[in-house]
């Protein structure tokens, strides 16, 4: 065997094991983003669990039970749309923005009946409630890291070759807060 | 002396008859009066009341060393003088010794170098006193330094029989091959945020032992041994509300044979998990606490946590010891007692903080967090 010919075989087989490495970097990549996105369907489902006691509680002050009664209705419908598997990061800021709108009514609420703010039982609700949003909100940043390595992989330079070819797989979308975004003068040009 | 040794009535009763320190005392009677007192202190009160004494005195405390310094220099100058004279077969040594020879019988030679060897001692013995001296200062000043570093962080010094006992139950200190072995703890108490709890710090030093064969031309196989040592340090406490994980990256132990992973790539790439079953782990890998994790890989260097089967926690890092206590401040202008005591009871006064043990507190209480309210 003449050195030409091992240097064509050591480079088929270096550039194979690139595509191997690389494919299966994409797919532990995506995979990554879905267990991700399953851990923020797991702790939005978890709130949906707290939401009925709520309902009941704040349920007896009449004057609000219309507004905030809708919204957590609303609150528990979307919540239900979410589908495992497929990361839809709008449906999750519809949710978000729902559930800022109904904690802000059930603090409004808080406010206007002393009563049912020295409620033992409702303040132990309000506290789980914020509990469960500072955990999704840890969930929804490991999802974006997630997305992030998931979306660098498929779109750097030579991966991109790999995944055009092979792996065919699309940009996923982070979850960006849009309520929050709206506050701000300056938004980056990106 | 140690107040280990003492019962709290003995200690008490040798405080009570201990003379007060006045400015007429000599130094050598304050030193040493001073050095009792701060052996046996056992709160920040007392270490401080030995400073202020000291400040009272009035004078840098320093031994007169002028005796052990003459003697030092002499002896020295004698030793090399002598020792060059017999080397240089210098004619009026060698007379002197040819002399002694007739008078003894015993050969020149033996006066030749028996003499520098003579003052060679003497210098030694003269050094040792100049030591000794030095010493029984910096004994004083590193005690007190000591004391007040750990009672401002309340805490004290550890049995080592009893923390070293814990070695064999948690898998994070089967470290070594060839030895391991616990020393230095302190033990401390913390108030954090979320609760309160009473830890031990340890200092793991542990020895790997390297087997290198080779075998040379005509066959014959040689064994080379190496050790190598290394240190590591931590802190234990009770944690009863998990049992039964791992978590750490580069160093794995059998005792948890259950591997996960949580979600997070990014506390992936930092720490691999292990538990007695994937359970514990799940319910304690919530995704705040794995944001909690991550950020403190950041923070400490070689980051381990272990919670065994009894519910205890530990917490280790790289670092040689998370305790760093004050050294001996001999030679610093502002602090030598031997310089400015005022100097050294202000340094006293200072907060001594403990930047390396800080992180792993501040962890433990973020552990319990979930589990306080």
């Amino acid at each position: 065997m003449d050195l030409n010919t091992i240097i064509g075989l050591v480079s088929i087989v270096v550039v194979l094991f690139f595509v191997v490495t690389t494919y299966n970097g994409i797919v532990n990549a995506k995979n990554a983003v879905k267990r991700a996105w399953a851990s923020v369907l797991v702790q939005e489902r978890q709130k949906n669990k707290i939401l009925p006691e709520l309902q009941d509680a704040v349920s007896r002050y009449s004057e609000f039970e219309e507004k905030v009664q809708t919204g957590i209705t609303e609150l528990r419908s979307e919540v239900g749309k979410l589908k495992e598997g497929t990361p839809d990061a709008e449906q999750l800021e519809t949710i978000e923005a729902l559930s800022n709108r109904v904690l802000k009514g059930i603090q409004l609420t808080m406010e206007a009946y002393p009563d049912l703010k020295a409620s033992d039982l409702f303040q132990k609700l309000m506290h789980e409630i914020t509990e469960q949003q500072e955990q999704i909100g840890a969930a929804i940043r490991i999802f974006n890291y997630n997305v992030e390595v998931f979306n660098n992989q498929i779109q750097n330079f030579p991966n991109n070759i790999v995944n055009n070819f092979l792996n065919k797989e699309k940009e996923v979308q982070t979850f960006t807060d849009a309520g929050a975004s709206e506050g701000f003068e300056y938004t980056p040009n990106i | 002396m140690t107040t280990e040794t003492l019962d709290q009535k003995t200690i008490d009763n040798i405080k009570a008859k201990l003379p007060e320190v006045n400015p007429k005392m000599s130094v050598e009677k304050a030193v040493k009066i001073w050095t009792i007192r701060a052996e046996l202190a056992g709160s920040l009160d007392e270490v401080y009341a030995v400073g202020q004494s000291m400040e009272e005195y009035g004078r840098p405390i320093k031994f007169d060393t002028k005796q052990e310094k003459f003697g030092l220099w002499t002896g020295a100058f004698s030793t090399i003088s002598f020792a060059y004279a017999m080397y240089s077969g210098n004619d009026i040594y060698g007379f002197l010794t040819a002399l002694a020879e007739a008078y003894t019988g015993v050969e020149r030679v033996w006066f030749g170098w028996g003499a520098p060897a003579l003052f060679a001692l003497l210098t030694l013995f003269w050094w040792r006193r100049y030591s000794n001296k030095e010493y029984e200062v910096s004994y004083l000043s590193g005690t007190l330094a000591k004391k007040a570093a750990l009672y401002q962080n309340h805490m004290k010094a550890s049995d080592v029989k009893v923390v070293g006992g814990q070695i064999n139950k948690f898998g994070e200190l089967r470290r070594g091959n060839h030895d391991r072995y616990i020393r230095n703890p302190f033990s401390g108490s913390y108030r954090g945020r979320h609760w309160s709890f009473i830890y031990e710090a340890y200092r793991l030093h542990y020895i790997d032992e390297h087997r290198h064969e080779t075998t040379d031309m005509n066959g014959q196989s040689e064994t080379e041994i190496t050790y190598k040592e290394y240190d590591r340090s931590g802190i234990m406490l009770s944690f009863p509300w998990v049992k039964g994980i791992h978590l750490c990256r580069g160093f794995e132990t059998t005792l948890y044979p259950a591997p996960y992973k949580p979600a997070s790539m990014q506390f992936n790439q930092r720490l691999h998990c292990r538990g007695a079953d994937d359970t514990a782990l799940a319910r304690f890998l919530t995704p705040k606490m794995v944001e909690r994790l991550i950020r403190a890989t950041e923070e400490i260097p070689g980051l381990c946590i272990e919670v065994n089967q009894n519910g205890q926690m530990l917490i280790a890092c790289n670092h040689d010891h998370v305790v760093a206590l004050p050294h001996d401040t001999k030679g610093d202008k502002e602090c030598d007692p031997r310089i400015t005591p005022e100097g050294f009871n202000a340094f006293l006064h200072q907060t001594f903080t403990m930047p390396r043990l800080a992180p792993l507190l501040k962890l433990a209480d973020d552990l319990a967090a979930p589990y306080t309210r």
